[in-house]
């Protein structure tokens, strides 16, 4: 190997490295739905009638796998919150990157809501992409929800 | 002579009224029955030895049966035991609109009705055979916080109102006769305004029964519901402050 190669494989080895530390990802924002600059998301796109995405990212600390932080926030969201689970299964990125994805059914005003929820675990970080609309309208961003979700590289 | 002829008649029946309004007033028992009997020459024979509640246990019976009055405990002597039923359950649920509505339309299914309802509260009356698997079925719709029956016995209550109602009558069927026999003005007035003193008591005693009848038939279920929040009781606490941010308020609410 080169000392050019190996300068750029430490080089993007770097970045690699330090853009799973900081919690960089990308994501594309589905047609009908136009992304805010909000500094409360990390991204946060809304569609006309109101539907919304999210990606949020927490500490993923003490360390623990998919299959934890799938378990705690079914828990969170079922027992402590009262929401109910429409259906759930495991999802996969574009880039094979394994995640769980939830369908929940939830109250918001006194409405009822689909709120999908899929987590994607790194060692360092817990990202959670959201989706939500009016339960009666879900149908029509399902197909948007699915490719946000396919389309995230954490 | 004429004008003397009428007051013996007036005194006894005074005295008849006084016995007779002593007697559906005071206290019942069996001993006070054989006493008022003995007191009423004119009492008809059946009356007589104070035994024969038929009057008033058809009078139970026909309440019972307008009631639809069906579970009753047999005591050791063989009375049944008449007893209210009075229970209140404590949820917490996540929906408390949610949570009245259902706890409602349970109780309409087995012939129960809402009788009072608030935003936080509701209270049902139900056929008191139901109260028991209503009461399951309703703690199926959050955290059950707190669980209370009661139970009051009424026997002795209904017994008493029996017997006084039974007593009233007496006194009613033998005042119409006297009034029947009045021969003045004077005493058709006196025993008039006894008749009725006594149909009012009657009206007030059969009232009474028929209340209390009623709410040993039909149950009071006080259902109150707690909101449930996240912030609110949890049932444990996971040292990540974050989870309390995910769901539908924050991705809702925040810009």
């Amino acid at each position: 190997m080169h000392r050019q190669q190996k300068h750029q494989l430490v080089a993007i080895s770097t970045l690699l490295l330090t853009m799973g530390l900081t919690g960089c990802f990308s994501v594309s924002t589905p047609r009908g739905f136009v992304e805010l600059e909000t500094t409360a998301f990390p991204y946060k796109a809304v569609s006309a009638q109101g539907a919304v995405l999210t990606v949020r990212r927490f500490d993923n600390g003490p360390e623990a796998k998919l299959h934890f932080w799938k378990q705690v926030l079914a828990d969170e969201l079922v027992q402590q919150r009262g929401y109910t689970i429409a259906n759930e299964s495991a999802v996969r990125t574009k880039e094979g990157v394994l995640g769980h994805r939830f369908r929940f059914k939830g109250r918001y005003r006194g409405e009822e809501h689909a709120y999908q929820l899929a987590v994607f675990v790194t060692s360092s970080w817990v990202y959670l992409l959201e989706a939500t609309a009016p339960a009666k309208d879900f149908s029509r961003y399902e197909r948007a929800a699915q490719l946000f979700v396919a389309s995230f590289k954490p | 002579m004429n004008h003397s002829k009428p007051r013996p008649l007036g005194r006894n029946l005074f005295m008849g009224v006084l016995v007779l309004g002593v007697a559906s007033c005071a206290a019942p028992g069996r001993h006070h029955s054989r006493l008022v009997a003995s007191a009423e020459p004119m009492a008809a024979p059946a009356d007589k030895d104070g035994d024969n509640d038929s009057d008033s246990v058809a009078d139970v019976d026909d309440l019972r049966k307008t009631e639809g009055l069906k579970a009753t405990q047999p005591t050791a002597s063989g009375v049944k035991r008449l007893v209210i039923y009075n229970a209140s359950l404590t949820l917490n649920v996540f929906d408390q609109e949610k949570a009245l509505a259902t706890a409602r339309s349970l109780a309409e299914r087995v012939g129960g009705w809402m009788q009072a309802l608030t935003k936080e509260r509701i209270v049902l009356r139900i056929p008191a055979d139901k109260l028991r698997p209503l009461l399951a079925e309703i703690a199926k719709l959050g955290e059950v916080l707190e669980r209370n029956i009661r139970a009051k016995d009424i026997t002795q209550e209904v017994l008493d109102l029996r017997i006084r109602l039974k007593n009233a009558q007496r006194v009613l069927n033998r005042l119409t006769e006297l009034l029947i026999q009045a021969k003045t003005v004077k005493d058709s007035v006196l025993i008039e305004k006894e008749l009725g003193r006594v149909t009012e008591q009657i009206e007030r005693f059969k009232g009474k029964l028929k209340y209390l009848l009623h709410h040993i038939a039909h149950s009071t279920l006080e259902v109150r519901v707690r909101l449930k929040t996240p912030w609110g009781r949890r049932r444990r606490k996971l040292p990540f402050h974050w989870l309390g941010r995910v769901g539908l308020d924050e991705i809702l609410n925040r810009r």
